[in-house]
C-alpha cells in the first residue's frame, strides 16, 4: 500500500529523490563550506561527497531531508576536521593562507582583494574550533545552538569560542577589540 | 574597531572566499545512489589508515576527559546547592549585590554589594578593562554579575571564609535568581526550575508556576565558577537561548550606541522589550519598547548613554499572559 505523507508533514529521504533534492539544493552551499574549512576546492568537493554518501549510508535512520540537513552539515564539518588533521599529522600542515595548497586557479586568488586575504588569513591563525565557529556563524549564518549541535559542543563553548575568535582576529587585523 | 566591523569584515571575506566557486565548477558527480556504499568505502577514505593511532589518542583522550570530569564531580558535589532541583527556591531570593533595580520597589529588600561589604573602598572603583584576570586565570565568558572582576570574587572570598558572608555566591541556583529578579527586576520569576551541572559550568532555569502550580521556564542561565577555588563563587555569564534567542549582536561583541539587537523567537504574540545594563548603575542605561513579536526574526535598535562598565548585558524579555515577563534571553557584550 502506497503511503502518503499528509500536507503538512516534512519531506521523507524515503519517499524517492529525497536524496537527490538533497544533492541539488545543497550540494552547492556544502562545498562552500568545506572550502572555507579547508581552503581547497578539490578536497571540499570530496569532503562534500563522502558526506553525502554517509547521508545515504544513514538513509534509514533519517526521517526527513530537515533532519539530513543538519546530519549532512555536521559531517562535511568533521570530514574537514579530518582531512585537517591528516595533513597536520602527515606534512606539519602549513598555514595554508599561503597559495601552496589550494587547487584554485591562481586569478581566483588574485580575484580576492587584500582586505578579505587579510582577514581570511588571520582566521586560519585560529584554532581550528575557533575557525570552524566562525564559518559556521558568518557563512552558514547558524545560531548559537545550532553551532552547538553541529559541532557536538555546548552553546556556552560556541559563545567562547566565538568571542575569542573574533577577539583574536580584532588583534590581528589592526583594531582593538 | 567595533565588534560590528570585525564581525562585517568577516563575513565579507568568507563570503567572497566561498563564491568564488560557482555551480559550473563543480565536478559533475551524480548524487549518492544505492551503488554509491560500493563505490566509496564506508567512511572517510582516510580514516582506515589512521584508525590506529585515532584510537590510541581517543583513550588518552578519555582517561583526561575521565580524570577532568571526576575533579568537576567532586567540585560540584562541594558546593551543591542547599536546595534539590525539585525544590523550589526561597519564596524570598537572597539579597542581591548592587545595584538594586529601582524599577521593582516592592521586590526584594536592598541588597548589599559583596564587593562593598568585602571592601568598602573599592566599592566605585572602576571595573577591569579586560575579563582576563592576574594569576593567569580567565574566565573565558563575559562575567555579567555580580562580579566584575576576579579581584572583587576574590575579595568576597575572604570576607566569606573569614565571616561567612552571603553565603548564597556558592549555590548557582541562588545567584541566578538573585540575578534574574534582582539585578534584571524581574520580581515575579522567584522560582528555579532546572539545574544541571556540566563541565562548562551550571545551567540553570529560572521561571515561575502558573495558577495551576505548573513550573515554567523563562530562561536557562549559564553560570560559572569566577575562579579556581572550590569555593569560587558563581558568575551569571550568559543565557541558553532555545525559542527566544538573542543573537544580535553577537556574544563578547564590542558594541555602542544605538545597538542593532536581534534574535528569534518562536510562538510567542507579546511585545518584545530590550534594556542595556551595566552593574554600576542601578537603571537600564537603555531600553526599547515595544516589537510586536511573533514567530521568526526579530529587529531592534536599542540607544543607550552612560556606558561605563567594559562588559554591558544585553536584556530581551518578552510575556503579558500570565506574567509581566515569561521568557527573556540575555547577551553579554563589550564597550571596549
Amino acid at each position: 500500500m502506497a503511503r502518503r505523507r499528509s500536507p503538512g508533514a516534512p519531506a521523507s529521504l524515503a519517499d524517492g529523490g529525497g536524496i537527490e533534492r538533497l544533492y541539488r539544493a545543497h550540494r552547492l552551499g556544502m562545498v562552500r563550506l568545506a572550502l572555507l574549512l579547508v581552503d581547497d576546492r578539490e578536497t571540499a568537493e570530496d569532503v562534500v561527497q563522502e558526506a553525502y554518501a554517509a547521508v545515504h549510508r544513514r538513509w534509514d535512520s533519517i526521517a526527513t531531508e530537515e533532519a539530513a540537513l543538519p546530519y549532512l552539515r555536521r559531517s562535511v564539518v568533521n570530514g574537514a576536521r579530518s582531512v585537517l588533521r591528516r595533513r597536520r599529522t602527515v606534512r606539519r600542515y602549513p598555514q595554508p593562507d599561503e597559495s601552496s595548497l589550494t587547487s584554485d586557479p591562481p586569478d581566483q586568488r588574485v580575484l580576492l582583494t587584500e582586505e578579505y586575504r587579510e582577514v581570511l588569513a588571520a582566521l586560519w591563525q585560529l584554532s581550528t574550533r575557533q575557525r570552524e565557529v566562525l564559518v559556521l556563524r558568518y557563512w552558514s549564518e547558524l545560531t548559537e545552538s545550532e553551532i552547538a549541535a553541529t559541532l557536538g559542543i555546548s552553546i556556552g563553548a560556541v559563545k567562547s569560542m566565538a568571542a575569542r575568535g573574533r577577539d583574536a582576529l580584532a588583534i590581528a587585523l589592526g583594531g582593538a577589540s | 574597531m567595533t565588534g560590528f566591523d570585525v564581525e562585517e569584515r568577516i563575513r565579507s571575506a568568507l563570503r567572497a572566499r566561498a563564491q568564488q566557486v560557482t555551480e559550473a565548477d563543480l565536478s559533475p558527480a551524480p548524487a549518492p545512489g544505492p551503488d554509491e556504499t560500493h563505490r566509496l568505502p564506508p567512511g572517510p577514505r582516510w580514516t582506515g589508515r589512521w584508525l590506529p593511532p585515532l584510537l590510541a589518542a581517543a583513550a588518552v583522550i578519555a582517561v583526561i576527559a575521565g580524570t577532568v570530569a571526576v575533579i568537576s564531580v567532586v567540585r560540584s558535589d562541594h558546593a551543591r546547592p542547599a536546595h534539590s532541583p525539585t525544590a523550589p527556591a526561597p519564596t524570598t531570593p537572597p539579597p542581591a549585590p548592587t545595584p538594586t533595580p529601582t524599577a521593582s520597589p516592592s521586590g526584594p529588600a536592598a541588597p548589599t554589594s559583596p564587593t562593598s561589604a568585602a571592601n568598602p573602598s573599592s566599592a566605585t572603583s572602576p571595573p577591569a578593562t579586560q575579563p582576563v584576570e592576574p594569576g593567569g586565570f580567565q574566565l573565558g565568558y563575559q562575567p555579567l554579575w555580580p562580579f566584575a572582576t576576579l579581584v572583587q570574587a576574590q575579595e568576597w572570598q575572604v570576607s566569606h571564609r573569614s565571616g561567612g558572608h552571603q553565603p548564597w555566591h556558592l549555590d548557582a541556583g541562588q545567584t541566578a535568581l538573585s540575578f534574574t529578579n534582582g539585578y534584571l527586576g524581574f520580581s515575579e520569576l522567584n522560582t528555579v526550575t532546572t539545574q544541571r551541572t556540566d563541565a562548562s559550568g551550571a545551567h540553570i532555569g529560572v521561571g515561575y508556576h502558573d495558577p495551576n502550580g505548573v513550573a515554567h521556564t523563562a530562561a536557562v542561565l549559564h553560570l560559572v565558577r569566577f575562579g579556581t577555588d572550590t569555593d569560587s563563587p558563581w558568575e551569571v555569564v550568559a543565557s541558553d537561548d532555545t525559542t527566544f534567542t538573542l543573537g544580535t549582536p553577537a556574544y563578547g561583541s564590542v558594541v555602542a550606541s544605538p545597538v542593532t539587537v536581534g534574535g528569534h523567537i518562536t510562538g510567542v504574540d507579546e511585545n518584545i522589550r530590550v534594556a542595556v545594563r551595566q552593574l554600576s548603575t542601578s537603571t537600564p542605561i537603555g531600553a526599547y519598547c515595544c516589537l510586536p513579536a511573533g514567530t521568526g526574526p526579530w529587529h531592534a535598535s536599542v540607544a543607550f548613554q552612560g556606558a561605563t562598565d567594559p562588559t554591558l548585558t544585553i536584556v530581551a524579555s518578552t510575556g503579558g499572559h500570565l506574567q509581566q515577563v515569561e521568557r527573556f534571553a540575555i547577551q553579554g557584550v563589550r564597550t571596549r
